[in-house]
């Protein structure tokens, strides 16, 4: 072996001199020797604290701490020293088990600048966390846009940026200029190769702890596991084609060849729990569709509506994709939802239709999806978190459970904390029903309840998940049963037909969704892609193609996931556990 | 011993914080202003207890809980500097230069003569708290001892002053003469580095060892990618631009070997951050010895304090580096009593004052790091 010249620390002193203690002496001004003593001994106090235990934990809000996520963070910190890859299963909590460790790092003061990496999907969702739960105020590339804020990357201590935003072209070198003490990558699968801008990124990066965040770190090849590893502790697996020599099978990339050696060394770099590990039992979810026959009066104002905006969007002149889409989603949560913001559209679209279909809504009296709502409600005893989207909504909603007579709670934006710590009292210690809105509940649990009702439905799969992810996660003891309200030929009917029967997304664990997602051989969003059928389908044979194509893409999309799911249990077995 | 220390101490700062604390057997039942209860994040009546496994209304505190950082914000400016008055100890004024001569070398100068007068001496303690950050962290506190007119930094003394006379008497010495604080504190902030340096050794050491196997395995990483391009050309028998393109890879495999090790010791540099937490001024009567050293022709008046706690006389504090040393040179310049080790240039060895040539050797140009 080569001899290597010896490095040795760089060593800085930096002293704080109060200059109320100096002043104090050089007044000669002195005070009572106790107060001396007790400030002396108050000091000592904290030098008894070890990383036995973790500061973080009491500061945690409505976060269910589990002892193989305390155990993850110890080890992150005390053996991997702040460089690793958290591989838990999915739905083991690896973004608390991130957070934890960035509140201990910011509590210790071994940590300022914290820099997560994030794909554009899960940005907002890291926000929302890391405030509610750890009280830790990130700014995100969704709130500030880093291109128009010159001094944004520079000047912000905790940032949540979109990936794909921070390796673009326009902000790459910025990003890279500057030094970070923690930088946290999730869903690290899409750093893949070596020559990807997302690996590059990550690479040039200067910072002293690194987290990196996948359940399936490794989807196509082993040269994937060896990339990531580089990233965190380059030289660990020697070079690429040392590595594949000694570790991977010859002429089959998947295969490792060096089985226990492989896994010695991944062992100092990776932790991963499995459910079965830990014991951790997630209980089961049954899903049912409630396909509700829509009232005459009802069928017309969804097809009148439907109509109005393929025309409008299809002719360029009238309404934009985000507003469209609005429409369509307050049409399928309930007609006055609709109303409302139809009301102050009169302009941009045709007068007379819109009064049309507004003078059908007046002449309502009541909606099929109501009628069929009580009809469940009354049906069984229990708990039931009712989720709905839009205001108007939830409002017709609470008129027509107060006049059945029927005892609830709202929960919904625009309440002040104390608030919603009430409504989630009650409806835990008092009434059955807890009508809600989405926003704002993150951090607040209500596991007590086991059944959900979606009486409208979010398009994009990530936010229907949030919802489900609100009672069924680790720590539901019973199994959870969901139920999704859906006019017939409404969009959110043909959803429902690609979420669940197509591939039983109900039945997935919290985090599988967004895996899917991700193999979707478009970059286009779920939710983009649905609306695109809607507005170009002439028929309900051209609908019923176009849904029938995207549950073939969604069905490939998840056997894909599955494959890679299988794949990396085979290759990390139950081995690397706390 | 374990539990009961954190309770009555918890007790005591609220109580100096005027809250009203009552203890109750195993808990502390706390009132406090809606301000105090803010700051620490308890509410207005708040019941404290100290047993983990118990689950009881109210607030559980241990060693890592949060209120322990806010709390001594409570005792705001009370607590930062006291002063103690020794009583009058015995004094040795006669046949010093019999331990003068024991104690002290004088490597480059000769004793003229040697006085001892009485005279009140102060001294400063003062205790710092460091933590020491790299990817690790290490804290502690530690005390520094400064004789406020000799500079010299006698540690020994700090045992004997806990054992006993640390009481101290009610008679209030005068102190006539007193360097000024800012020499004072930076002679103590010098100590204090010093002896935190010694505390962090082990834990220097351990990272030291990491680093060099982490730039070690760097840099096995990046010859051998060096190494396999060299291969290729071998192998190919690349000549030309073609030979070319595979070098200048070899070249950009350098650039990013110095940007990585250059990483590497970023990422275990260690931030020593170090706060003063407060003093006590220990004056007392003692001894005053006065030297009287000769330098070719030159003389210079040195003096030293016989400690009567230490009953011994104090090594003199070196002009570089402040520490205590027995063995001392005077420099030619401005004769400055100086440690061997500032006498001499790390690089060429030959005799420099530090003091007088802080920053580079002006024999050799070798500049001087911090040590
Ligand atoms: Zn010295
Ligand atoms: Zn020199
Ligand atoms: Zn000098």
């Amino acid at each position: 072996m080569e001899r290597h010249p010896e490095y040795h620390l760089d060593i800085s002193f930096s002293f704080i001199s109060p200059e109320a203690v100096l002043a104090r002496i050089a007044r000669d001004e002195a005070g009572e020797r106790r107060f001396y003593d007790l400030r002396l001994d108050v000091s000592h106090l904290s030098l008894l604290r070890s990383l036995e235990e973790l500061l973080c934990l009491e500061t945690l809000k409505g976060v269910e701490k589990f002892w193989y996520q305390i155990e993850v963070v110890k080890r992150v910190i005390r053996d991997f020293r702040g460089r690793a890859i958290f591989a838990d299963e999915v739905g083991l909590g690896k973004t608390i088990e991130a957070g934890m460790a960035i509140k201990e790092y910011l509590m210790r003061g071994m940590i300022r600048r914290v820099l997560i990496l994030a794909p554009p999907s899960l940005v907002s969702q890291w926000q929302e966390e890391m405030l509610s739960k750890f009280d830790l105020n990130f700014v995100s590339t969704d709130q500030v846009d880093p291109g128009k804020d010159e001094s944004f990357w520079e000047r912000e201590r905790l940032i949540i940026a979109s990936i794909s935003l921070a390796k673009s072209r326009r902000h790459f070198a910025r990003v890279i200029r500057n030094e970070y003490d923690l930088v946290v990558v999730d869903e690290v699968h899409h750093l893949k190769s070596r020559s990807t801008l997302n690996w590059k990124l990550v690479n040039a990066l200067k910072s002293r702890f690194l987290f990196l965040l996948s359940a399936t770190p490794v989807q196509n090849n082993l040269v994937e596991l060896f990339n990531l590893i580089t990233l965190l502790k380059p030289g660990l697996l020697r070079t690429e084609s040392k590595f594949k020599r000694e570790y991977v099978k010859r002429g089959d990339a998947r295969t490792p060849a060096n089985r226990d050696k492989l896994k010695e060394l991944v062992r100092e770099v990776m932790i991963r729990n499995t459910r079965s590990l830990v014991d951790v039992k997630l209980p089961k979810r049954f899903a049912s569709t409630i396909i509700v026959p829509p009232s005459e009066i009802e069928q017309e104002i969804y097809q009148k509506l439907s109509r109005l905006v393929r025309e409008r969007y299809k002719d360029g002149a009238g309404l934009s994709k985000v507003v469209s889409n609005n429409l369509l989603r307050e049409a399928g949560s309930s007609p006055y939802a609709l109303e409302s913001s139809l009301a102050k559209l009169d302009g941009s679209l045709p007068s007379a239709s819109v009064k049309e279909i507004l003078g059908l809504i007046h002449s309502l009296n009541g909606t099929e999806k109501g009628v069929r709502l009580l009809e469940l409600i009354n049906k069984g005893k229990g708990k039931k978190l009712i989720f709905v989207h839009y205001l108007k909504s939830l409002e017709y909603l609470a008129d027509l459970l107060a006049q059945a007579g029927l005892d609830f709670v709202e929960f919904r934006g625009g309440m002040t904390a104390a608030q919603k710590d009430g409504a989630i009292d009650s409806f835990r210690n008092q009434v059955d029903i807890l009508l809600s809105m989405e926003s704002g509940g993150e951090g607040r649990n209500v596991q007590f309840c086991n059944t959900m009702i979606n009486y409208d439905l979010p398009w994009n799969p990530m936010r229907i998940e949030q919802r489900i992810g609100r009672i069924h996660r680790i720590g539901q003891t019973r199994d959870v049963f969901i139920f999704n309200f859906c006019l017939r030929g409404s969009i959110e009917e043909y959803i429902l037909q690609v979420l669940d029967k197509k591939i039983n997304m109900f039945e997935l664990v919290i985090g599988e969704m967004d895996a899917i997602l991700g193999n979707l051989p478009r970059e286009a969003d779920f939710e983009d892609i649905v609306m695109d059928i809607w507005l170009k389908s002439q028929s309900e044979e051209d609908l019923r193609e176009g849904f029938n194509w995207l549950g073939e893409e969604m069905l490939r999309a998840k056997e894909g996931y599955e494959e890679t799911k299988q794949w990396d249990e085979v290759l990390f077995s139950d081995d690397l556990g706390v | 011993m374990e539990r009961k220390p954190l309770k009555s101490l918890v007790k005591e700062v609220l109580d100096v914080g005027g809250c009203l604390v009552e203890e109750n057997g195993d808990l502390l039942e706390v009132v406090v202003t809606p301000e105090i209860a803010g700051k620490l994040g308890l509410k207005e009546h708040e019941i404290l207890y100290f047993t983990p496994q118990e689950s009881r209304n109210g607030q559980f505190i241990s060693y890592s809980s949060d209120i322990l950082d806010s709390i001594s914000e409570l005792m705001e400016d009370k607590g930062h500097f006291c002063k103690v008055h020794l009583p009058r100890l015995y004094l040795k004024k006669e046949r010093l230069d019999q331990i003068i001569s024991q104690k002290l070398s004088l490597a480059n100068s000769v004793l003229r003569s040697s006085r001892a007068v009485e005279r009140t001496v102060s001294y400063l303690l003062l205790n710092f708290k460091y933590s020491a950050i790299s990817e690790e962290k290490k804290e502690g506190i530690i005390t520094v001892v400064v004789n406020e007119l000799t500079l010299a930094s006698p540690g020994e003394m700090m045992s004997t002053l806990l054992k006993g006379y640390y009481e101290g008497s009610r008679k209030e010495w005068r102190v006539e003469v007193r360097r000024p604080l800012e020499e004072v504190f930076s002679a103590a902030c010098k100590v204090a580095e010093h002896e935190i340096r010694r505390e962090l050794t082990d834990f220097v050491r351990r990272l030291d060892r990491r680093l060099n196997k982490d730039v070690a395995r760097i840099e096995g990483y990046y010859g051998t990618l060096k190494e396999e391009v060299e291969a290729r050309i071998q192998k190919r028998g690349l000549v030309g631009d073609d030979q070319e393109r595979e070098l200048s890879r070899i070249r950009a495999i350098d650039v990013e070997l110095k940007r990585k090790i250059k990483e590497q010791r970023d990422r275990y540099s260690l931030r020593v951050n170090v706060e003063l937490l407060n003093a006590i001024r220990v004056t007392m009567l003692a001894s005053l010895v006065i030297l009287r050293i000769r330098r070719k022709n030159r003389e210079k008046r040195l003096e030293l304090v016989w400690n009567p706690l230490l009953k011994d006389l104090e090594l003199p504090a070196c002009e570089g580096c402040f520490r205590p040393t027995g063995i001392f040179y005077l420099c030619d310049e401005e004769l400055h009593h100086i440690c061997p080790r500032c006498h001499e240039c790390p690089s060429c060895h030959k005799a420099v004052c530090r003091v007088c040539y802080p920053q580079a050797c002006p024999k050799c140009g070798g500049k001087f790091q911090e040590r």
